[in-house]
């Protein structure tokens, strides 16, 4: 497998540049290319079609990415590897467990690729030539689902028991 | 006696306390793992099956069992508890005097694992590297205490407590100090440290400490001072099943191997039979599997999604309000995603 080597000290990155980091073989459906390293005030505004993000005070300050896919050359829709930056076992199980209850889905794992990186890599791997993006959709949203019946559950449940427990009282 | 799950079942259902090991650990509920059996997601069964009981609620401590989900999302509850949900705590220590024997940093690190009591909701994320803050991210407290001899301690006085005033720096002596509007609009939130009584420092005449504090919000995935938990726990509930009728001397041993009130002794006929009357007080120490008579005779087992929840809050929030918040930040996870999954794919 291609490894993904870092970022070259390039202050702006283009999009060739993109598959240059990604190796031979990989593509990328969606790569923030506003990670501006090092690149002062004077500079950006002489690169006004560049990706880079200014905040209020002029300051650049690196837009973080999210969520990233990343595929195999030559692999359909249906083989992409997630990369969900920010998450941890916290998302990573629960969503896994949700798409694996897919009937859609072939294969669905998670792994954190380095503890001092926090980001995961979720792949979902579908049957049938379906694009990976919709499981992962069902997946986010029923886990929303869950969730929104767990809290109504447990506030409905703690307000019977204060109420319970005013009775009791009285 | 109870009659013996299938075993399918018991592989689905049960984590089973073995003499050398615990089987049958991992969910396997999954499409296409079992004939006969539908394991899609379908939220209506979900709805149908999930049950949620409230067990035990006062100040600071919340017991609750969660029975009908996965321990993925069981964990995921717990987790957030004790790492994602936000919390106000000092992080920023100005130190215009410190005379006192404890060194800067030391106290700086104690001044910032007391809990403050403010609504974290209330307020916003301070920026990276904003060094000032504003008064709706910053909450400003204040230490400003001097020690000096007490002059009215008696002559032959030799107890710290009479000689001196102010030898001992608690907590109490934060103070809080309003920045902008924050003295009306938190006019009867009291805000403070959450308990008055830790000592922070103590002090001998003439040494003092002035100290400003900045308290930001932030997660306990951060630093653990954010952690809204004392502790976020859960444990699945214990199941003892008898696989034959055991009594006399076997019966008060049986007893003996387990917490007190999980096994009874009933009179049937004049013999003491042993009977399972409240598994939960289990400790699940598997005991009884150490008795070479004994432990063919019972199945120790654990039901793999009842979950018993026990959270105890550090006083910033009551437990029922960070479960809710902990519930809320997992639906706010998924929404993140989701909004960011429409974007990649309208790009496309």
């Amino acid at each position: 497998m291609p490894t993904i080597t870092p970022l070259a000290e390039k202050s702006v990155i283009s999009v060739d540049d993109v598959y240059n980091v990604f190796g031979e073989g990989w593509s990328v459906t969606r790569c923030y290319v506003a990670m501006v390293t090092g690149l002062n005030i004077g500079e950006t505004s002489s690169l006004s079609d560049s990706f880079s993000v200014t905040s209020m005070a002029g300051i650049d300050i690196e837009k973080k990415p999210v969520l990233e896919m990343v595929q195999a050359d030559g692999a359909d829709e249906g083989c992409v590897t997630f990369v969900l930056h920010e998450e941890d076992h916290t998302l990573g199980n629960s969503l896994r467990y949700m798409v694996m209850k897919n009937t859609e889905v072939e294969f669905c794992g998670y792994s954190i690729t380095h503890p001092s990186e926090s980001k995961i890599n979720f792949r979902i791997q579908t049957r049938g030539g379906l694009p990976a993006t919709e499981p992962l959709r069902k997946g986010l949203n029923d886990l929303t689902d869950v969730c929104k019946h767990v809290l109504h559950t447990f506030e409905a449940q703690i307000k019977d028991f204060r109420q319970q427990q005013g009775e009791a009282m009285e | 006696m109870a009659v013996p799950m299938r075993n399918v079942d018991e592989i689905r259902d049960r984590v089973i306390l073995g003499e050398f090991g615990v089987k049958n650990v991992h969910s396997t509920d999954f499409p296409g793992n079992y004939p006969g059996y539908d394991d899609t997601w379908d939220l209506k069964r979900f709805k149908k099956n999930f049950r949620l009981d409230i067990v035990h609620l006062d100040e600071n401590t919340l017991e609750f069992d969660m029975v009908g989900i996965d321990a993925a999302i069981a964990n995921a509850f717990r987790r957030i508890l004790l790492a994602e949900v936000p919390t106000m705590a000092v992080e920023k220590v100005f130190i215009y005097n410190n005379t006192s024997i404890i060194q800067d940093e030391i106290l700086a690190h104690r001044l910032g694992l007391v809990p403050i009591k403010v609504d974290p909701r209330l307020f916003e994320y301070r920026n990276p590297g904003d060094e000032e803050g504003t008064e709706i991210d910053t909450i400003q407290l204040q230490l400003k205490i001097k020690c000096s001899r007490n002059p009215r301690a008696s002559k032959d006085a030799s107890d710290p407590k009479e000689l001196y005033l102010n030898h001992m720096v608690y907590s109490k002596d934060m103070k809080w100090v309003p920045i902008g509007n924050q003295a009306d609009v938190f006019a009867d939130a009291n805000i403070g440290p959450v308990h008055e009584d830790i000592l922070l420092a103590q002090l001998r005449p003439g040494q003092e400490l002035d100290i400003v504090m900045h308290c930001v919000k932030g997660i306990g995935k951060d630093h653990a001072k954010f952690s809204p938990v004392a502790t976020a726990s859960y444990r699945l509930l214990p199941e003892i099943t008898l696989l034959q009728t055991i009594e006399g001397e076997k019966a008060e041993r049986l007893k003996r191997c387990f917490s007190p009130g999980v096994i009874e002794l009933e009179d049937v006929d004049g013999k003491q039979v042993a009977k399972v009357v409240n598994s939960r007080l289990d400790t699940c120490s598997r005991e009884v599997l150490r008795h070479d008579d004994l432990k063919n005779l019972v199945k120790l087992g654990r039901v793999r999604d009842h979950f018993i929840f026990s959270v105890e809050s550090t006083g910033i929030l009551p437990p029922d309000v960070l479960v809710s918040e902990a519930i809320n930040v997992l639906t706010a996870k998924c929404q993140r995603f989701l909004s960011e999954l429409d974007s990649v794919t309208e790009m496309e």
